[in-house]
């Protein structure tokens, strides 16, 4: 193969609370004034859109939620990864912000794919159990570390996700972004052809460790969901 | 006995080479001493006034004995050729002026704590005493050698042209346009307004002073001269007096 | 305190300066117990409080009238009403105990907590009024107050205290929270103001002065002397009957109402007219030469006309007027302070001048202020203000007083909230600097708090951003290159490159493609090494005439930083070279708002050393010939669109060239991991850089024509350079930046001299100073090296040991690729070195990427690195 491809969203922002910050780009770059929201139908009932809505309300801007016919300049994925999907799909040339709430749960690669700024606020995720953050994460970086485009590039990010989930002391702040960066490798190491390459080894040991200790650790992680 | 001056209670007359003011029988001791007192600050500082010589009792009456100074003041000089107003006037702002850039010797009394005495002492209202209790407080303290009485009566000329400031009683260290606000309303009381407005405009040209800052002044150093409870001035003083302070 | 002392002092006449503390014992007693009221507890007071004073408005009015023998029993009768109904409106929603602002998300809480005990010093002008004001500020927040009445008006002033007082003590206030002097005097009123915690003065200049000067924290007003300025446009009759309501309304007593009216030349007579309709009377000269003799004595207001009717005050001067005559008006023509008429007069005299247009009336309204006095209080204007907008601008713009009224009668509008309903009402005008003040709005609730902030820590957003697209594998040149037509269409191509690379046939790969695809280009050659201005000027002057689309920089560090110039020049011919190369601390927080790029041409990046990783970085370093003074440029409008990293254009990279821009990629992943904004994305990609290096780099040194080391050193590069795109550099890169500028080394050997160094100042685990970023918590350098050295597969004991061994296999590494030992092996003269070394270390000091430092150098201790690097050891 003569050209492989790493890529990314222009802007990945993250911290706890950041979301008012990242989003003041709207008004300070992007200049937009009217913002649709494609978020899930369980989003409207639980109150969990209020941050979003808030900072768009004080920063002055027009804004819609689910109304895909209200003729916005600018599009807002707000959700699980079906919402986000949605939104990728719909946003066209429009400026796409993604805005996961359950970024230890399902991705949407589209959204990663798309998105011109994808946000990471720990304060708008819905908790999930540390066990199935973690058995995500460890699924996500398995299958990132085979594929058709997979690279250092990938593997460094499968890598330290896994770095970060072996360690015994992670916070829930740090699976966040490990499931954030397998996300990210993954999106970027699948293809649809056929795998062609696989760095299990590599990343064995850049861990560290033997191939078997390695795939041990993944399954009890995966595992780890159902105790 | 050559008399020069006679008032209600005090005589001053000539001695020779010396000129002794002599105060009534019941006169307070203390104001005596205290003027002798002010006298000796005063030349102390090199001023141009009669050297004190003596304090002395003189049967029931109280003495200050001092050099004599042969000449005019400049009261009888303006009297005897009111066409010399001009030049007198220029010449009596000038010598004020002199005094006033004295630097007072720190153990002379000051001009404030006079003011406040005096202000109590009077027989304004309450309300009245407040307000210039409250602006006297707020006037900036200086510490430049204040006649406190200044008129053309107090400046004697010598035949020579020379010239010496005489009656130093009510001296004290303080504000320079407290003592211009004096000589206005003793001005004001002797001569009138004509006469008491040419002179403070010629002390505020001469010492860049602005005319508000002597004003400011004014109802204060009313309050003080009612003390002395001449009837015939009362009107004007309480007129002075009953100023309103913007609030 | 004893039962029965207490009981004394609470029925005590407070006359002396012994009772007068007694009292102070009182009220901060009852304070200290009110400070811990909730806000619940302290509305329904305020409104008990304000209720009561309200109801009592009326017998209030007569008594302040009677006793000061000023003003107008209905208008104090409306005084006290707003001072009760309107103060309390306003407020009563405001927020003034506990908690009074909360934001979650940044963080922050505010609390407010009452000051003490405040001094209130009340005014003859306004008696009941402002005490009731006062009080029921005092009520509002949670503070104690003690009236200082003025002589004149003391028996009024102490009854609306008393009626407030008991109203909020019926209401559950503590008792004793009010207090008064009984029998002011000077004395007391200093004795008040210096034990007091706030003062809130209301009087005369020597009154505001005192307090100023008593040590206390005080809020002080100033004089009035307000002018109405009537403009040809304004509506006469509005304008004529407003001011006279506003001047009759309690005899012209309230501070802030007109005192002189400035009308323009062509309505003058109109004005006039309107005003004798209305009940005005214009004095002649003979009567306006008595009544001058009379309003002022030796420059002061005579106390007699103050407050007074104009038929009284007539009288006094001399002269009679009908009984129902509402205003005096003297025409005058002086704004000087010999002018009567010109200056404050409390009282129902107007002053009235003629303009010859608005622009002398502006003069004239602000000669009066100066000259008489009033100077930030008030001013007034009446014109058309839908019309003459750019003249309520003027005169906003010229009048240097803290409130401007237009179309408003100003004694009323002055207080706020009656004509005006956004401007707070008050009875405390503050005139701010120009009047002597330390407030310049109208005084309120605000201004009797102490407000703390609670600030968590927060820490900043952060980030992680690369070129959209980042392509690699030895190859892929032309293939990526397809994009240019097949997606983007692009017509124009400008391609950067220094001449030795265009000379030698490097550009040839993508000159075909364009060739090609039918895109048109040009090519631009003259890049020096350390990139200069001027060339970067040359190369944008090119860009210009070529117009082009798009934009290849072919080439090492200085091809790719002069290329990122030159498009930011082309894109932006006016922006400030100097403003973009500004200092920062926090990227984010900068001075300086770089302009928008991309708008004229998409950026493509093409390494041909492994290598700067300028390629994916939004940095650009120039050179200013002229001083030779370095210009590091950051921002991430600068990261290219595009980076294309194919492993052929390696493939004959020298050895010198080799090591050292291999050695610079590993600094670079290590300094990245060290930083104190180092993320968990930029951890990954720069421990894989360095794994791959250390692997890798000694084959490509070695053996150049090895595809595979090669593509790994081109890999390690890249991800290396995206790791410090992100989390920046250190004090190795500022160290060694100088060093290259003064001593002329290549970059990477540069780096190479100094890291281990840096490396165990960073490790120091007690630094004299820490690294200063929010995300960074505790000196933890030693911990983050050994991570990398146990993912490069060093071992140890402890933490020290791993550590010392990690630093060997760098010098190991240093050795196999030819990096010599000290600065002094390359031939730098040591006297040369010695001498430069102080003013390289302050320079080292002052670069751009000593902030991302772990632990903040200090100049010596540059200094001493730098020393230790020449000779190979500690001196």
């Amino acid at each position: 193969m003569s050209m492989q491809s790493f890529r990314m969203p222009e802007k990945l922002y993250f911290k706890q609370g950041c979301l008012p910050v990242a989003l003041q780009e709207l008004v300070d770059v992007y200049q937009v004034q009217r913002v649709l929201i494609l978020t899930d139908e369980v989003m409207l009932h639980n109150g969990r859109l209020a941050p979003l809505t808030g900072a768009l309300y004080d920063m002055g801007l027009d804004y819609a939620v689910n109304s895909e016919s209200f003729a916005a300049d600018c599009v807002i994925g707000f959700g699980f990864a079906q919402a986000l999907d949605r939104a990728a799909a719909f946003a066209g040339d429009k400026p796409f912000i993604a805005v996961p709430v359950s970024a230890g749960g399902q991705m949407s690669i589209p959204a990663w794919r798309k998105a011109d700024m994808f946000i990471l606020d720990e304060d708008v995720c819905v908790p999930i159990p540390a066990g199935e953050i973690c058995s995500h994460i460890a699924q996500t970086a398995r299958a990132s570390l085979a594929g058709a485009n997979v690279s250092d590039y990938t593997l460094a990010l499968s890598v330290q996700a896994l770095r970060i989930l072996f360690d015994k002391a992670h916070t829930t702040s740090a699976l966040l972004h490990a499931a954030a960066m397998a996300q990210l490798a993954y999106t970027t190491a699948r293809s649809d052809e056929v795998p062609t390459d696989n760095l299990f080894e590599d990343a064995a040991e850049a861990l560290g460790m033997s191939v078997t200790e390695l795939e041990n650790q993944i399954n009890s992680a995966v595992t780890a969901q159902h105790t | 006995m050559e008399i020069l001056l006679e008032r209600p209670n005090k005589v001053i007359y000539r001695e020779g080479d010396h000129a002794v003011k002599q105060f009534a029988e019941n006169y307070s001791t203390s104001d005596v001493l205290n003027e002798a007192l002010n006298q000796a600050r005063v030349q102390e500082t090199g001023l141009p006034i009669p050297k004190l010589v003596e304090v002395r009792k003189n049967g029931e009456k109280w003495e200050i004995v001092m050099d004599y100074i042969p000449g005019k003041t400049m009261k009888q000089l303006l009297e005897e050729d009111p066409s010399r107003e001009d030049e007198i006037l220029d010449r009596f702002v000038e010598i004020q002026l002199s005094i006033h850039a004295t630097p007072a010797p720190s153990t002379m009394n000051k001009l404030k704590d006079k003011m406040n005495r005096k202000i109590s002492e009077s027989t304004l209202d309450a309300t009245t005493r407040y307000e210039l209790h409250t602006r006297l407080e707020s006037m900036p303290k200086h510490k430049k050698v204040c006649h406190g009485d200044l008129g053309l009566g107090d400046v004697i000329i010598t035949p020579e042209g020379k010239y010496y400031i005489i009656d130093w009683a009510h001296a004290t260290q303080g504000n320079a346009s407290a003592d211009a606000a004096r000589t206005f309303l003793k001005f004001s009381l002797t001569y009138g307004e004509e006469r008491a407005n040419k002179y403070l405009d010629l002390f505020c040209k001469k010492s860049d002073t602005a005319k508000q800052y002597v004003q400011q002044w004014m109802p204060i150093v009313a309050a003080s001269q009612s003390v002395k409870g001449h009837e015939e001035e009362r009107d004007l003083l309480l007129r002075w007096v009953d100023v309103f302070e913007y609030q | 305190m004893s039962e029965a002392k207490k009981k004394a002092a609470a029925s005590a006449i407070v006359d002396s300066v012994e009772s007068l503390d007694a009292l102070f014992v009182t009220v901060r007693a009852a304070q200290q117990q009110y400070a811990s009221f909730t806000q619940e507890q302290v509305d329904a007071i305020f409104r008990a409080a304000a209720l009561a004073a309200n109801h009592a408005r009326i017998p209030l009015a007569k008594m302040a009238v009677e006793e000061t023998g000023m003003g107008v029993v209905e208008d104090k009768v409306i005084k006290n009403n707003y001072a009760a109904e309107h103060i309390y409106n306003h407020y009563k929603n405001t927020k003034t105990c506990g908690v009074i602002e909360e934001d979650k998300e940044f963080g922050i809480m505010k609390i407010a907590e009452p000051i003490g005990i405040i001094a209130a010093v009340i005014p003859t002008t306004n008696p009941t009024s402002t005490a009731i004001f006062k009080c029921l500020m005092a009520l509002k927040t949670r503070n104690g107050i003690i009236i200082s009445p003025h002589p004149r008006a003391k028996a009024s002033t102490i009854e609306a205290a008393r009626i407030v007082k008991e109203a909020a003590e019926k209401a559950g206030a503590p008792a004793g929270l009010i207090g008064w002097i009984d029998v002011p005097s000077l004395e007391l009123t200093n004795t008040v103001m210096k034990e007091a915690d706030i003062i809130l003065a209301t009087g005369g200049p020597g009154m505001v002065k005192s307090a100023y000067s008593s040590g206390t924290p005080a809020i002080g007003v100033g004089a009035g002397n307000a002018a109405a300025v009537i403009d040809s446009s304004a509506d006469i009759v509005n304008a004529v009957s407003s001011i006279i309501l506003s001047k009759t309304f309690d005899n012209g007593m309230i501070c802030a109402t007109e005192q002189t009216i400035i009308a323009c030349k062509d309505v003058y007579d109109a004005v006039k007219a309107e005003l004798i309709k209305r009940g005005c009377y214009f004095l002649n000269d003979e009567e306006k030469d008595k009544l001058r003799k009379t309003m002022l004595i030796n420059g002061a207001l005579n106390a007699k006309i103050v407050g007074q009717r104009p038929c009284i005050i007539a009288k006094l001067a001399g002269f009679e007027v009908p009984e129902d005559v509402k205003v005096i008006i003297g025409e005058a023509e002086s704004t000087g302070v010999e002018e009567a008429f010109a200056h404050e007069k409390l009282t129902t005299i107007l002053g009235m001048y003629k303009a010859e247009n608005f622009e002398d009336a502006m003069d004239k309204a602000e000669q009066l202020l100066v000259n008489a006095g009033g100077l930030g209080h008030t001013s007034s204007l009446w014109i058309d203000n839908v019309k003459e907008r750019a003249k309520i601008d003027a005169f906003a713009e010229r009048m240097k007083t803290c409130r401007i009224l237009v179309n408003t009668p100003s004694s009323l509008g002055g207080i706020g909230d009656l004509y005006n309903f956004k401007f707070p009402p008050s009875m405390t005008l503050g005139c701010g600097s120009w009047g002597g003040n330390s407030v310049s709005e109208n005084v309120g609730v605000k201004h009797l708090l102490n407000v703390k902030t609670v600030a968590e820590r927060r820490e900043n957003m952060l980030w992680f951003r690369t070129p959209e697209k980042v392509y690699f594998k030895k190859g892929c040149l032309p293939v990526a290159l397809d994009e240019l037509k097949n997606v983007m269409n692009k017509k124009r191509c400008f391609v950067v490159t220094d001449s030795f690379l265009y000379k030698n046939g490097f550009t040839k790969v993508i000159t075909d493609k364009l060739t090609e695809m039918g895109i048109a280009y040009t090519v631009f050659s003259d890049v020096e090494p350390d990139p200069t201005l001027r060339s970067a000027q040359l190369g944008a002057e090119a860009m210009r005439k070529f117009e082009p689309d798009c934009i290849i920089a072919l080439g090492g560090g200085s091809a790719m930083d002069a290329g990122k110039i030159m498009w930011v020049l082309y894109e932006h011919p006016e922006a400030d070279f100097l403003d973009m190369a500004m200092r920062f601390i926090d990227i984010r927080k900068r001075v300086y708002t770089f302009p928008k790029m991309g708008e004229k041409a998409y950026f493509i990046a093409i390494p041909t050393s492994s290598g700067t990783g300028s390629e994916v970085t939004p940095f650009a370093v120039i050179t200013d010939q002229e001083t030779g003074t370095k210009y590091p440029l950051a921002d991430y409008e600068l990261l290219p669109d595009m980076a294309i990293v194919d492993t052929d254009l390696m493939m004959s990279a020298p050895k010198g060239l080799t090591s050292a821009s291999g050695y610079d990629a590993m600094v670079h992943a290590l300094e990245a991991y060290a930083s104190v904004m180092a993320t968990d994305y930029t951890d990954g990609l720069a421990i894989r850089a360095m794994q791959l290096i250390f692997r890798y780099l000694p084959t490509a040194y070695e053996d150049g024509t090895n595809v595979k080391a090669r593509e790994k050193m081109a890999t390690a590069s890249t991800m290396a350079g995206m790791a410090f795109a992100n989390a920046f550099l250190g004090v190795c890169h500022s160290m060694a930046h100088k060093l290259g500028a003064y001593h002329h080394l290549p970059h990477g050997v540069a780096n190479a001299l100094l890291l281990t160094i840096v490396m165990r100042f960073n490790a120091c685990e007690k630094p004299r100073k820490m690294g200063v970023f929010s995300q960074y918590q505790y000196p933890h350098t030693l911990e983050r090296y050994v991570e990398c050295a146990e993912a490069c597969g060093v071992t140890g004991k402890d933490d020290q040991e791993i550590f010392e061994n990690f630093l060997q296999k760098l010098e190991d590494l240093k050795a196999a690729v030819g990096i010599k030992k000290t600065i002094k092996d390359y031939g730098i003269d040591e006297k040369v070195f010695l001498e430069k070394l102080d003013q390289m270390s302050e320079d080292a000091f002052d670069d751009q990427c000593t902030g991302a430092n772990p632990r903040y150098p200090l100049i010596s201790e540059i200094k001493e690195m730098y020393l230790e690097a020449y000779y190979g050891e500690k001196k």
